[in-house]
């Protein structure tokens, strides 16, 4: 059995919530005097109001341009200046900004962090401002790169009108239409300490952040409005599946073949270790050069160089797993398609071995414990599964559900979730290839 | 659980094909708070940092051979670089499957990376698998085997990976700035070389580059936690005593950027143009290192507060991405900048770059920097020596320090002296470096839509 785990107890994270309905969570890291401070919103990219895609993402850059007391564009050189480094993501399902800094700053990054929930100054010439700085984000991440080309078209196909169908950065034509009153409203019922997240990972505890937690976060008032729910996806059908979206692009040099099947929500899954089993799946499927689409399409033929897999189920509405795959020159699309489809059958129609079943659940369950090895890792892994409703405990429970993943579960995970009428495919070519 | 896909603020998207590990030192707070470093000693006279530390039952170990990509015989590009892909890829009596096998049954992570100065390698075992992991180290460096099958596994995924940085407009300028900074010099190679000279190489050529390069006299290790120095010091004899004594490699002169200033292009699609620029930066070894590396971060460290993160970005919204650093690799050094802005403004953005420069050159600039500028670098200061302790909260990332700084040459106090150094610079050192370091004319290698002119070319 795996037992990479067996020497390491569980973390005791704290949890604990303010009278405003913020809550908290501290994750102990005792092994230095650094600290990761992190505020979670539940806002993302899935929340952005029609027509105008990449608001949330706007947004996050907005909260860097400063408040009545912090002045334009100084919360990062405040920061900067006591030692410390900060970021800030957007994803579909949430948004979080966090700094890394000596403990004894964290006060500070409190005072900071509560200050621009609700004081930020948004105005017009800002808006334009930053507009011009997420157009130029799009056009190094989107415009310049042909492969982000083909994953954005894809998805906006997938997810047709659904929630997760504009990429977070926005369609280009959307961003140009911001405004500050868009803003404004968007700030106003999404950032507020009942719709966040408080998170603290260090050497620390929960009788040290809450009286901090009170004293900083405390008087901020709820908005109560939380986010519109949207009814979770049922009919996983997609549109026109079975033909390819092609993606020409006269500047790819490496040909791409794409695969992105739509998973059920998770919270929609009644028994967790079925999500569990796909974890196992996948890396059945596409963990590294032990893995079956690598024998497939490395060493029995020479279709590819890194296939690869992974699966986004734990998403709020829906999720992603995918397939990507890499093409020698001299590799055709159609041959790659037949051995992927038939490794997937292969693996939903035969128990797979118990020797490439160990090894999954070993890889899967040591990487959890390295993860441990960074306050960042850990900050992401229980916070981005905390916006989605999902405990800290559930998460640690994770380990607990791959041990015990049989090989019929690997099957049935496999038979029910990856369906191709569920799927996509995608093709990069240079123009005029294929 | 894996990672979900996020889009982030992008403070720190800096050009990663001219960049090195940012090598700092350790605060006062790790030193004093975190456990000790010791050096280690094998009986017979390897030596390791270590850092022991059981608080996670992980062991890394890095390792490092100086002599890279630069090593490479002409005609043989890309040689150092197919050499690393291989060495996880079947030695002694496991052939390529066998050992990826053997490594993933133990969750062991081995793998081996080149850089133009160096080849490093890391592994990452879990405490209960290290008998296994050790062993597959040892065999790794002690018969690796070249097979046939996987010698042409590796080059495939090589011509894949070449292909993909061809997609790429960073890697693109900065391997232009390369060719033409240090043309005739062994740094204007592509460390991947080609397609054709990498499928040209022979398993006769790997092993030879094999030999040449991975030896004792050459090698630096660093260890870190769940391991005691009294395990280390014969494992140490055991791992890596068979290694030959001494390495063979060819001597490289010391070089410096071309000065005059040229702007060369790569034409390519796409909305935004991309532009490295840069001159001959300053060493580890000058006096005047950390006043430059200060003026440097001051200038385009990675913040949204720097100079030109303020003056391009905050102020004008002309890129997302706009950085400088200083680039010191082992026979020459670099200071570098990084902007990318749309094909309409990509001058303005550099018109603007070279106007923040001149102004700490010219004599008049420089009485109107006296206040804010001093503030700025003041900034710059602080941030360096208290931001330092952020290199060590991992174990990952204290095994790359402890490489890091062996790398460089410096002794174990390094971490102790590196902040009482940066702490001792002085604002009017600061600028009088600034006076000659930045009055450099600038060369630019852009790729996109959007020749930049030089400024002898402007209006």
């Amino acid at each position: 059995m795996a037992q990479a785990n067996d020497a390491t107890p569980e973390l005791a994270i704290e949890t604990a919530s303010l009278a405003n309905g913020m809550d908290i969570i501290v994750i102990p890291d005792r092994r230095s005097q650094v600290v990761t401070h992190i505020v979670w919103y539940r806002v993302g990219a899935i929340d952005d109001p029609r027509g105008k895609s990449g608001l949330a993402h706007f947004f996050e850059h907005l909260m860097f341009r400063g408040t009545e007391k912090i002045g334009k564009g100084e919360f990062s050189g405040m920061v900067t200046k006591l030692g410390g480094q900060l970021n800030a993501s957007t994803s579909n399902d949430f948004t979080n900004y966090f700094e890394r800094i000596a403990i004894d700053k964290l006060p500070e990054m409190m005072r900071m962090e509560a200050d621009r929930m609700q004081n930020l100054i948004i105005n017009p010439e800002l808006v334009a401002l930053e507009r011009d700085v997420i157009l130029e984000e799009r056009s190094m991440r989107v415009d310049g790169n042909p492969e982000s080309l083909l994953r954005e078209k894809m998805l906006a196909q997938l997810h047709k009108d659904g929630a997760y169908h504009a990429p977070i950065i926005g369609w280009r034509a959307e961003i140009e239409q911001y405004n500050a009153a868009d803003v404004k409203a968007f700030y106003q019922r999404y950032y507020a300490p009942d719709n966040a997240i408080l998170m603290v990972v260090g050497n620390t505890s929960m009788a040290e952040i809450k009286p901090l937690a009170e004293t900083y976060y405390g008087p901020l008032k709820a908005a109560q409005k939380p986010r519109t729910q949207i009814a979770d996806v049922t009919d996983l059908k997609v549109e026109g599946f079975a033909t390819p979206i092609v993606h020409a692009d006269p500047r790819t040099r490496q040909k791409l073949w794409r695969r992105i099947y739509r998973l059920p929500a998770y919270h929609t899954i009644s028994d967790k270790a079925e999500m569990a089993a796909l974890d196992v799946a996948s890396h059945i499927l596409g963990g590294g050069s032990t893995s079956r689409l690598h024998q497939s399409l490395v060493i029995d033929t020479t279709l590819s160089t890194s296939p690869s897999t992974y699966a986004l189920n734990q998403r709020l509405h829906e999720g992603e797993f995918h397939i990507s795959v890499g093409l020698n020159p001299q590799a055709d699309f159609a041959a790659v398609a037949s051995r992927v489809d038939a490794a997937i059958a292969e693996l939903a129609t035969t128990a797979p071995q118990a020797a490439e079943l160990e090894r999954a659940k070993t890889q899967l369950i040591a990487d959890a414990l390295f993860a441990r090895d960074s306050q960042y890792y850990m900050a992401f892994i229980f916070g981005s599964a905390a916006v989605n409703g999902i405990s800290p405990e559930d998460v640690q429970a994770w380990t607990g559900l791959v041990e015990n993943v049989s090989p019929a579960d690997v099957q049935r995970a496999v038979a029910r979730f990856l369906l191709p009428q569920h799927s996509l495919t995608g093709h990069l070519i240079n123009r005029g290839q294929d | 659980m894996r990672l979900k896909i996020a889009l982030t603020l992008g403070l720190l998207v800096l050009a990663s094909a001219v960049i090195l590990p940012n090598i700092g030192a350790a605060p006062k707070a790790a030193s004093q708070s975190g456990p000790p470093l010791q050096a280690v000693t094998s009986p017979n006279g390897l030596t390791a940092w270590l850092v022991s530390d059981q608080s996670l039952p992980i062991i890394t170990i890095e390792m490092a051979w100086r002599g890279g990509s630069v090593t490479d015989p002409a005609g043989k590009l890309g040689l150092t670089y197919l050499l690393t892909t291989l060495l996880n890829e079947g030695a002694g009596d496991l052939d390529s499957q066998s050992f990826q096998r053997a490594m993933a049954d133990n969750a062991i992570s081995l793998g081996f990376k080149s850089s133009r100065d160096d080849i490093t390698g890391t592994l990452r075992c879990l405490s209960k698998f290290k008998q296994t992991c050790f062993k597959l180290l040892k065999l790794a460096l002690s018969d690796p085997r070249f097979d046939d099958d996987a010698v042409a596994r590796m080059k495939n995924d090589h011509h894949a990976r070449f292909r993909r940085r061809l997609q790429n407009p960073q890697a693109l300028a900065s391997q232009q700035f390369f060719a033409s900074a240090f043309a005739g010099h062994p740094y204007a190679n592509n460390p991947l070389g080609s397609i054709d000279s990498v499928q040209a190489l022979t398993r006769a050529d790997l092993q030879a580059q094999f030999d040449r390069h991975i030896a004792r006299d050459n090698m630096h290790l660093a260890v870190v936690g769940d391991i005691e120095a009294d395990e280390l010091a014969p494992l140490m004899d055991e791992i890596f005593g068979a290694l030959p004594a001494t390495s063979q490699l060819p001597d490289i002169a010391h070089v410096t950027p071309a000065v005059e200033p040229v702007s060369d292009h790569i034409a390519r699609d796409g909305p935004q143009t991309t532009v490295i620029f840069g001159f001959q930066g300053v060493g580890y070894d000058d006096p005047n290192y950390w006043p430059a590396r200060i003026l440097t971060n001051g200038l385009g460290g990675g913040s949204l507060s720097s100079i030109l993160g303020d003056e391009v970005r905050n102020k004008r919204g002309l890129a997302y991405g706009v950085s400088t650093q200083l680039v010191n690799l082992r026979y020459a050094n670099l200071w570098i900048g990084y902007v990318a802005s749309d094909n309409k403004t990509a001058q303005q953005a550099m018109d603007v770059i070279q106007q923040e420069i001149d102004k700490f050159t010219d004599f008049g600039g420089r009485l109107r920097y006296w206040a804010t500028g001093r503030n700025l670098l003041t900034t710059a200061r602080t941030y360096l020596t208290g931001s330092y302790a952020l290199n060590f909260d991992s174990g990952q990332k204290i095994a790359n320090q402890l490489i890091g700084v062996q790398l460089l040459g410096f002794p174990v106090t390094y971490f102790e002296t590196r902040n009482q150094q940066i702490e001792a610079v002085t604002w009017r050192q600061t600028m009088g470096v600034a006076k000659t370091l930045l009055d450099q004319s600038l060369r630019i290698s852009s790729v996109g839509g959007t020749a930049i002119a030089l400024p002898s070319q402007r209006p």
